[in-house]
C-alpha cells in the first residue's frame, strides 16, 4: 500500500485493467502509445519532446480539430522505477499558480494490473506558512463535510 | 476540454485555511455570527492580531460583515469551499476520463495481438 504524506491534499486514483504490468507501464512511457489515449477523442495529442528520465520532461501540444489555438503542456519527471513508479508535476490546467505532482504506482494483481494515481497539491510558499498544520480543506473532502467538521471542532 | 475555475480563488481559499488561528476563527462562525471582541475572546491574541486573520479570511470571501446590526459582526460565507470542492470533482473527473481512454486502448492492443 502507497504512503501518502499529505493526505489533506492528496487525491487518490485507483484503477485495475486487465493487461500485464509492462504494458500498462509502457503505455505511460511510450510516446507512440501515451498520444493514442491522452486527450479526449476530438482532441489530437502531438509529443514535442520526450525526455524520459528523472529531470527531463515531455512536452506536448493538445490541438483542437479546426482551432487555430494549441494548448501546450510541459510534464516534468521527477522520479523513475522502471515498471512500478513514475512521477512527475505538472500545472493542473495550464496554470503555472497552480503546480500538482502526479504520482503512478504499478502493481500485479493476478493477471492483472493495479495502478495507484496520487495527485498532491503542491504547496506554494504562502500555503506553506504552517505547514504542521496542514490544509483543512483537503482534496478529497467535500463541502459538507468540511461544514461538519467545523461544527463539531467549535462544539468541543 | 475540462474547465477550470479561477485559480485565483482555490489558491486564495487554500491559503486562508492554512492557518489554524484562521480554521478555529471559521469553526467559531459555524455556530452564528460574533463580532469581533467575541471572536477574539478565546484567543490570546491583541485585537489588531485578530482583525489581520479576518481581513485574510474577509478577501478569500470566506468571512463576510453582516450589515444588519451595527457592531457588524462577521458570518460563515461557505461559497469559495464550494468552489474548491467543484473544481477537485471536475479534476477527478478528467483523470477519470483520461483512465477510461487508457482502459480502452489497452483492450484494443491485446486484441491486435
Amino acid at each position: 500500500m502507497a504512503t501518502i504524506e499529505h493526505p489533506e491534499r492528496t487525491l487518490v486514483i485507483e484503477r485495475v485493467f486487465d493487461a500485464p504490468r509492462t504494458l500498462v507501464y509502457d503505455a505511460w512511457t511510450d510516446s507512440e502509445h501515451i498520444d493514442k489515449w491522452w486527450g479526449p477523442t476530438m482532441v489530437t495529442t502531438r509529443t514535442i519532446e520526450r525526455d524520459f528520465s528523472v529531470g527531463g520532461s515531455w512536452k506536448y501540444v493538445m490541438e483542437m480539430p479546426g482551432s487555430v489555438s494549441e494548448h501546450s503542456v510541459e510534464n516534468k519527471y521527477t522520479e523513475i522505477v522502471p515498471g512500478e513508479k513514475i512521477a512527475w508535476t505538472e500545472f493542473a490546467g495550464g496554470d503555472t499558480s497552480n503546480q500538482v505532482t502526479v504520482t503512478l504506482l504499478f502493481e500485479d494483481q493476478g493477471d492483472e494490473t493495479k495502478l495507484t494515481m496520487l495527485i498532491v497539491h503542491d504547496s506554494t510558499e504562502q500555503m506553506n506558512m504552517n505547514e504542521q498544520g496542514g490544509m483543512l480543506m483537503g482534496w478529497t473532502m467535500t463541502l459538507d463535510s468540511f461544514v461538519e467538521f467545523l461544527a463539531k471542532q467549535s462544539a468541543n | 476540454m475540462v474547465k477550470y475555475m479561477s485559480t485565483d480563488v482555490l489558491s486564495k481559499t487554500f491559503a486562508a485555511l492554512a492557518d489554524p488561528t484562521r480554521r478555529a476563527i471559521l469553526s467559531r462562525l459555524t455556530s452564528g455570527e460574533a463580532s469581533v471582541s467575541e471572536i477574539a475572546k478565546p484567543f490570546s491574541m491583541t485585537m489588531p492580531a485578530i482583525s489581520k486573520h479576518l481581513k485574510v479570511l474577509e478577501s478569500a470571501g470566506l468571512v463576510a460583515r453582516s450589515k444588519s446590526a451595527q457592531w457588524r459582526p462577521r458570518k460563515l460565507n461557505a461559497a469559495p469551499m464550494k468552489e474548491i470542492s467543484e473544481w477537485l470533482d471536475q479534476y477527478r473527473q478528467h483523470w477519470e476520463e483520461r483512465l477510461d481512454r487508457l482502459d480502452l486502448y489497452l483492450t484494443k492492443l491485446q486484441q491486435n495481438d
